[in-house]
């Protein structure tokens, strides 16, 4: 009895519900983030320590309008990046990692997913867990204030709120990529998240430590950086020592260079390299 | 009990521990830090005018504060737990020696890798700064007094780390938050609530030894004995806690 | 069930023990009682072999109940580790170890050095067969070859028991045969009391005639594995009968004593048969098929694994 050979045809099919298998994805990210008990005492430490203060001192201070500078003394002293930064270590650090520890690749890409889907279902889910602490809470003060102003120059209150809420998805987007990149990089999600934080309070280490010999250097700090931009945006302005061509470049390529690395190393993960 | 047996198997597992941790994947870590501190000390010093102050400073910093809490909890927190979920730490709970030993032969080995990384990304650092501006005695001085720095802050830190190991079951997670939130944050807080930081206690003891740098002006010490005392005390009590944690604990 | 305190002298003797994992019970009220020899543990997954193995072995303390190995109480008692050797069903061997440095680790924590150690991992590698793969990393070995890794680290220090945790498992059939050979070898000829668990009956019989089956927590019944044996023939048998004209023989099968229930499958071509006495209906069988005129093209049984006998015993 001679052997049978196995004949192999590719699939050449389309590809359907793409946008539903996306959402499924970010939904189920999303469910278990927010149901995980790490996550919900980082949001209520965060709210405590970041937003309430500045919600009961807007409700209670009377003010003409909404000024960028009060935004900017709210989202950038410091407090509030370090706790999105702690928030997106815990958030990003299971979500590729986990996965390559159990092997659910397989079962994901033996589906038909593209690789750009798996990540941006991931990214979505972890994009809405990180928006709740880093866009909402903003905006709602930014609206409260506004509702609670003495003035009536709306339209200037609302151009700062304009610019909130754009603060708030900066922030939101900034450590998503560089997460999920290290997390791409281990199969234990503590590693991926002392490695997530560890990476930014490195880099805000040597940037202080260099800071004594060039002011320039604050720039690769993610915390100054984010902080020099918030007041650029809300106040117009830069310290002089800053460059802002390289302040804008490090702050994207923060955001791209992780996301375009992931990408290639799932690529190679899901071939078995 | 039998002494020779306690002291073969503490002798046993130190061996083995030592050597899985200082040539095991864990020194690609050793080896990136101190690449990585090469690099900012050298271009330090290559930025330096006052390389005495400067580069105390930057071992103060980079060194004590950052790395020697950061390497600790990367050796330490993970050390016992991960035999844990990896169930290999079986055939070190069914061998004939009491656990809270066999806890002393998990801390050894964790102190002596700790050292060595630390002594060795120490030495890179303090050459790659003071390179620039000739090694003199002066320099010297501050290699070895950071060096007992760090070789007390092993023991401490190794202590510290090893017990959290034991206690919870994310101990990286708490190792984090202790290293970078409890130590960074409340540890550079002014007034006393800093000390109740490790890094103050160490910080004390460079205060009094070393003579260069923001740290001999330091003005927040503690006195070089109560900080002795107070060093020694602690690991003796994690060391304690976490044997009879060990010597507790179910392993299903 | 009851413990009998005739017989020799027990290696292991539980009495109404009972362990829970907050609310999850691993044992409750479990007795036993292991004389010398090889005993085999069988039973379902998560029937509690392996709880009772780890409350053996002192990895976990009893809630409730007592229970000796070898005279002694095993929690925080590391002088009786001198007298057992454990191989546990899961993956415990250090990955970033070879097989020598882990037998090595191993025989020091017992107090083995120099050339007798030397000469002890050599006698032993040679004996689960992996003196070639002894100095490769143990992380690169096949399931087999961990299993026997895993024995050999168990028998290092010679011990007096050897507990064998689902040995057999994972493994290929070659595989177990050799692993099934090494156990009876090693009771045989080198003297070692064993205990050795699995879910399958039929490979605990090749290895043993004294079996205790282990059910929901609970040791139901041990003795020799013939009475095991009796007693999954008194229990009725799910027999399924596929072939042509079925139906004719399904209708003759309703008349005999021996048939509890008798209903169709997907289609007439197949039928599942109960029957309380297997004997008579697998003599009974061939003449009812000629007197049906049917032909049938498979028969198999249902109830080969032990759930059935296990149900029964616990009264379910």
């Amino acid at each position: 009895m001679g052997i049978n050979p196995i004949e192999y045809h590719p699939w050449k099919g389309n590809r359907t519900a793409q946008n539903l298998r996306l959402y499924v994805i970010a939904r189920s990210v999303f469910r278990h983030k927010t149901r995980s008990i790490g996550v919900i005492i980082l949001l209520i430490l965060g709210f405590l320590f970041v937003h309430t203060l500045n919600l009961i001192l807007i409700i209670i201070v009377p003010h003409e309008g909404l000024e960028g500078s009060d935004m900017s003394s709210y989202l950038g002293n410091g407090t509030f990046v370090v706790f999105a930064m702690l928030l997106a270590a815990v958030v990003t650090s299971d979500l590729i990692s986990e996965d390559l520890a159990n092997s659910s690749f397989v079962l994901y890409f033996s589906r038909a997913l593209k690789i750009r889907d798996y990540l941006a279902g991931k990214a979505a889910g972890a994009l809405l867990v990180m928006g709740i602490f880093c866009a909402l809470p903003p905006v709602i003060v930014a609206f409260v204030s506004l509702l609670t102003q003495t003035g009536d120059d709306y339209w200037h209150s609302l151009g700062v709120l304009g610019e909130t809420a754009l603060v708030g998805g900066l922030v939101t987007l900034f450590f998503v990529p560089f997460g999920l990149m290290i997390s791409s990089f281990t199969r234990r999600k503590s590693y991926a998240a002392v490695g997530t934080f560890m990476s930014f309070f490195v880099l805000f280490i040597v940037s202080n430590v260099f800071y004594e010999y060039d002011k320039g250097w604050r720039i690769i700090s993610p915390i100054d950086s984010l902080s020099i931009l918030f007041t650029w945006l809300f106040e117009g302005d830069v310290p002089t020592y800053i460059n802002e061509g390289a302040l804008l470049a490090i702050v994207a390529s923060l955001i791209i260079v992780p996301a375009a690395v992931v990408y290639f190393r799932l690529t190679r993960q899901v071939v078995g390299k | 009990m039998d002494l020779k047996r306690v002291l073969d198997g503490i002798f046993a597992l130190t061996l083995h521990s030592t050597k899985k941790l200082l040539f095991g994947k864990k020194a690609i870590i050793t080896i990136l830090v101190a690449v990585f501190v090469a690099a900012v000390m050298g271009y330090a010093g290559s930025q330096s005018h006052d390389a005495l102050d400067d580069g105390t400073n930057l071992m103060d910093t980079l060194i004590l504060f950052f790395f020697m809490p950061v390497m600790a909890m990367i050796f330490g927190s993970a050390l016992i737990r991960d035999e844990i979920d990896d169930k290999s730490i079986t055939h070190v709970a069914t061998a004939p020696l009491d656990r809270a030993f066999s806890y002393l032969g998990y801390y050894l080995p964790l102190v002596i890798a700790v050292a060595v990384s630390m002594v060795a990304i120490s030495s890179v650092g303090v050459f790659a700064f003071f390179g620039q501006h000739g090694f003199g005695s002066e320099a010297l001085q501050i290699y070895v007094e950071f060096l007992a720095l760090v070789i007390i802050g092993s023991f401490v830190y190794s202590s510290l780390f090893l017990a959290i190991g034991v206690m919870f079951n994310k101990p990286v997670m708490v190792g984090l938050f202790y290293a970078f939130i409890w130590e960074g944050y409340i540890g550079s807080l002014p007034g006393a609530i800093q000390n109740a930081s490790v890094k103050h206690y160490l910080r004390s003891l460079g205060s009094e030894w070393v003579d260069f740098g923001d740290i001999s002006r330091w003005d927040q010490a503690s006195s070089v004995w109560g900080s002795t005392a107070l060093l020694l005390g602690l690991t003796v009590f994690l060391l304690v806690l976490g044997a009879y944690l060990f010597r507790e604990k179910e392993l299903a | 069930m009851t413990v009998q305190d005739s017989g020799p002298k027990p290696i292991i003797h539980a009495e109404a023990l009972s362990k829970w994992y907050g609310e999850v019970i691993g044992l409750n009220n479990f007795a036993l009682r292991v004389t010398p020899g090889i005993t085999g543990i069988v039973g379902p997954n998560g029937s509690g072999k392996s709880t009772f193995f780890k409350l053996v072995l002192g990895l976990i303390k009893p809630n409730a109940g007592s229970i000796t190995v070898l005279g002694q109480r095993p929690w925080k008692n590391p002088d009786l580790h001198s007298s057992i050797g454990f191989c546990p069903d899961y993956e415990s061997l250090p990955a970033d170890s070879t097989g020598r440095e882990y037998l090595t680790l191993i025989g020091k924590l017992h107090m083995m050095h120099g050339t007798a150690l030397s000469k002890r991992i050599q006698e032993t590698v040679r004996l689960v067969d992996m003196g070639k793969a002894l100095d490769r990393k143990t992380e690169g070995y096949s399931k087999g070859m961990k299993q026997r890794m895993k024995i050999a680290g168990a028998l290092l220090h010679d011990p007096e028991l050897l507990i064998l945790d689902e040995p057999l498992s994972g493994t290929d059939p070659l595989v177990r045969k050799d692993l099934m050979d090494l156990i009876k070898r090693l009771h045989k000829e080198h003297g070692h009391d064993i205990i050795v668990s699995s879910h399958v009956l039929f490979e605990i019989e090749r290895m043993t005639h004294n079996v205790a089956l282990v059910y929901m927590g609970r040791a139901v019944a041990s003795g020799d594995i013939s009475e095991i044996r009796n007693l999954m023939d008194r229990h009725p048998h799910n027999i399924v009968i596929e072939g042509e004209r079925i139906t004719a023989l399904a209708k003759l099968l309703l008349d005999q004593d021996y048939a509890v229930s008798v209903s169709f499958n997907d289609n007439k071509n197949s039928v599942t048969v109960q029957v309380s006495r297997p004997d008579d209906f697998f003599n009974g069988l061939p003449s009812l098929i000629d007197r049906g005129q049917c032909s049938v093209s498979k028969m198999y049984s249902l109830d080969d694994n032990l759930e059935a006998v296990f149900k029964y015993l616990v009264g379910r």
